[in-house]
């Protein structure tokens, strides 16, 4: 870290509940994905049994995906945990390898220095839905390798990043000069992961009416593709409640929810047949309406500028 | 009568600097760095800072650039345009105000970078001859009000920074190497045959040339920092597939090849293929680069690894003292003497006044 001292320009009164956004939404999210690939790492090698934890590790990480921020980024596990989307079947290309490096590649250790995209729930579904969870060795390194990295995550926020969060603008604060730097980050959050939202667990398998793409739906193999879009809307609709209020976003959350619960097509083969495909599109059509109304309901009050270099490209 | 017939004649050989006192930057309130930034209602703004972190001066712009470069002696900086931008502006920094327009000559656009020579007198731009898709560098001589007197090929596709080795008149040009054109926007023409190089220039001609490893022809070499002994560190865009992880960062001194830096795969997944920035310390001990995208810098010194800065959209990097100051789009300016936080989102780069 560079050394520097300290000053502070008085920083303007915090918008949002720091501390209640962690409490409320953040650590209870990120323990319950370690819990589940915990319980995930535990189960022995049996497809009937590893099926239903993984279903559970799934959609809890799909409850905190949008939850980048800090460890995730950190320690550089997104990828690790969920290598999707994967245009060029990097997933299918890296587990073969796997499989073909025999059982020395099989242990955790080793598992953790192979490509990501060979690793996490990307490679998880392809064992236990289309291998019955053969080699169970490699099965097992790879839930354990699973459940490292959520615990690692867990680690990160409870002993590090929270209190990061909560000490914004102290003296060796250097992550976060000021509270309203924490609400940008989470409002950055939310906003990046309702775009992920719409443009890929939705959009990836949508496309274009003419050109629907349901085999770029992702986990469809397990059933999981509307599940993981319930689960994540579930997450965003508790974060914009804390970062509101924002009725108008609440609403059409709200009624996005609704209806991706309701959808009977868990890997959205539908968005190929114009019948099944509107109810789908619907819900993509709400979070667009979501994503412009948090701009204007949280963002503006926040006098948010995230991502002006990012997204510059230059 | 008498002694205003001798001061024309004194004034004869050098009008402009009669025209009005010569300033230094010592006159504008001894700025370091040069940054632009946009403000809370959408206005940009070119901001002077010195070595305490006050603001010299704050200067009106009229849309967002891209980088600046600062006059050597004079406190006078050109404001680059975004790219595929055609017109640069000449800022007047004791008078506060936009003193001239440069435009690109038909067919060329800047990139967005350039650099002064010659003490001054003549300021360097990184051009696209669109037409052709070859790399110019534009002259212009800033002691006749910037008239353009020629140009020069930058040795590649695609130039984008261009600094000058501390000390001599000798140039480095990153050319990115990757074809674009006005009409394409940002359209990238030639990803799959693009062959970056960093090529050195001087007297108007193309002195040496480096490459990088042929798997890394598909790394964009688009920012440089010269150290006082002609080390010149460059950060690169990745162009490849995703999910290669890949060294963003290289340094090069004459006559050796390129040395490659990088932090281990994981922390280096993080800067998602793209420096934004780079720059050596002020005591040239270490070398950072930035990446907006991954909200973090590395830090090389010594050590193998890097050192690690998270901050969210860290773009900006300039040498500061012995050590770094490193600018955000949250309005974060981090340094040795402090950190500061304003109401503003500091744009890609910061630049040194030297």
């Amino acid at each position: 870290m560079i050394r520097i001292l300290v000053f502070m320009l008085a920083a303007s009164p915090a918008f949002a509940d720091v501390d209640a956004v962690i409490d409320r939404h953040v650590l209870p999210r990120v323990e319950t994905f370690a819990a589940a690939s915990g319980r995930l790492a535990d189960t022995p090698c049996e497809v009937d049994a590893l099926k239903p934890a993984f279903v559970d590790a799934a959609t809890a990480w799909a409850g905190m995906s949008h939850l980048t921020l800090g460890p995730v980024e950190t320690l550089g596990r997104g990828r690790s945990i969920l290598f999707w989307p994967d245009t060029r079947d990097a997933t299918g290309r890296g587990l073969r390898l796997l499989i073909g490096q025999g059982e020395t590649a099989w242990t955790p250790d080793a598992i953790a220095t192979a490509s990501v995209a060979a690793r996490g729930l990307g490679a998880l579904e392809r064992l236990l839905y289309e291998r019955d969870a053969q080699p169970c060795d490699l099965t097992l390194a790879l839930t354990a390798d699973l459940a490292a990295s959520a615990a690692a995550i867990r680690d990160g926020w409870t002993s590090e990043f929270a209190d990061l969060m909560r000490t914004a603008g102290a003296p060796d604060n250097t992550r976060f000069l000021a509270p309203e730097e924490v609400e940008a980050a989470f409002y950055t959050s939310l906003v990046t992961g309702l775009e992920f939202l719409i443009e890929q667990r939705l959009g990836a398998p949508l496309n274009t009416y003419d050109d629907p793409r349901p085999l770029r739906a992702e986990l469809r193999r397990a059933d999981l593709s509307a599940p993981m879009i319930a689960a994540q809307i579930e997450a965003l609709l508790e974060l914009t409640r804390q970062l509101g209020p924002a009725p108008d976003a609440e609403k059409s959350l709200t009624d996005a929810l609704m209806r991706a619960r309701a959808i009977d097509d868990p890997s959205l083969a539908g968005v190929a047949d114009p019948m099944a495909r509107a109810p789908i599109a619907a819900i993509q059509s709400l979070l667009g309406a979501a994503r412009r109304q948090i701009e204007s309901e949280i963002g503006t009050k926040m006098g948010i500028t995230a991502g002006f270099n990012a997204l510059d490209g230059d | 009568m008498q002694g205003r017939r001798s001061f024309l004649r004194g004034c004869g050989a050098a009008l402009a600097t009669c025209a009005a006192p010569t300033l230094t930057w010592a006159d504008v309130g001894a700025p370091v760095l040069l940054a632009a930034a946009r403000d809370r209602d959408d206005r940009f703004t070119l901001y002077g800072i010195n070595r305490q972190l006050d603001i010299c001066f704050r200067i009106p712009l009229p849309g967002r650039g891209h980088a600046a470069a600062a006059h050597p002696a004079r406190p006078e900086a050109v404001a680059f345009a975004r790219r595929p931008g055609t017109f640069a502006l000449v800022i007047d920094c004791s008078a506060g105000v936009v003193r001239q327009r440069l435009d690109a000559p038909p067919g060329r656009h800047f990139y967005g970078h350039g650099a002064y020579i010659d003490d001054g007198a003549v300021l360097v731009t990184t051009e696209n001859a669109f037409d052709t898709g070859k790399g110019q560098l534009g002259l212009w001589d800033t002691t006749a009000g910037y008239r353009r007197i020629g140009e020069i090929a930058s040795g590649g596709i695609g130039p984008h920074e261009i600094v000058r080795l501390p000390g001599t008149q000798t140039l480095a040009v990153a050319n990115g190497g990757i074809r674009t054109h006005p009409d394409r926007a940002r359209e990238k023409l030639n990803l799959a045959t693009m062959r970056p190089n960093l090529t050195y220039v001087n007297d108007g001609q193309l002195v040496a040339q480096v490459t990088l490893p042929r798997d890394l022809r598909q790394a964009s070499i688009r920012h440089l920092s010269a150290r006082a002994d002609g080390a010149v560190a460059m950060a690169m865009q990745w162009q490849g597939p995703d999910d290669q992880v890949v060294p963003l960062l290289g340094i090069h001194r004459a006559g050796q090849a390129i040395d490659l830096r990088s932090a281990d795969d994981t922390l280096q997944r993080r800067l998602d293929g793209y420096a934004g920035s780079v720059a050596w310390s002020g005591d040239g001990t270490r070398v950072a680069i930035t990446s907006p995208r991954g909200g973090v810098a590395h830090i090389f010194g010594d050590d193998p690894a890097p050192t690690v800065l998270a901050r969210s959209d860290v773009c900006g990097v300039a040498a500061f003292a012995g050590d770094f100051a490193f600018t955000d789009g949250l309005g974060g300016m981090l340094t040795p003497v402090g950190l500061r936080r304003m109401a503003v989102a500091w744009d890609n780069h910061l630049v040194p006044i030297v």
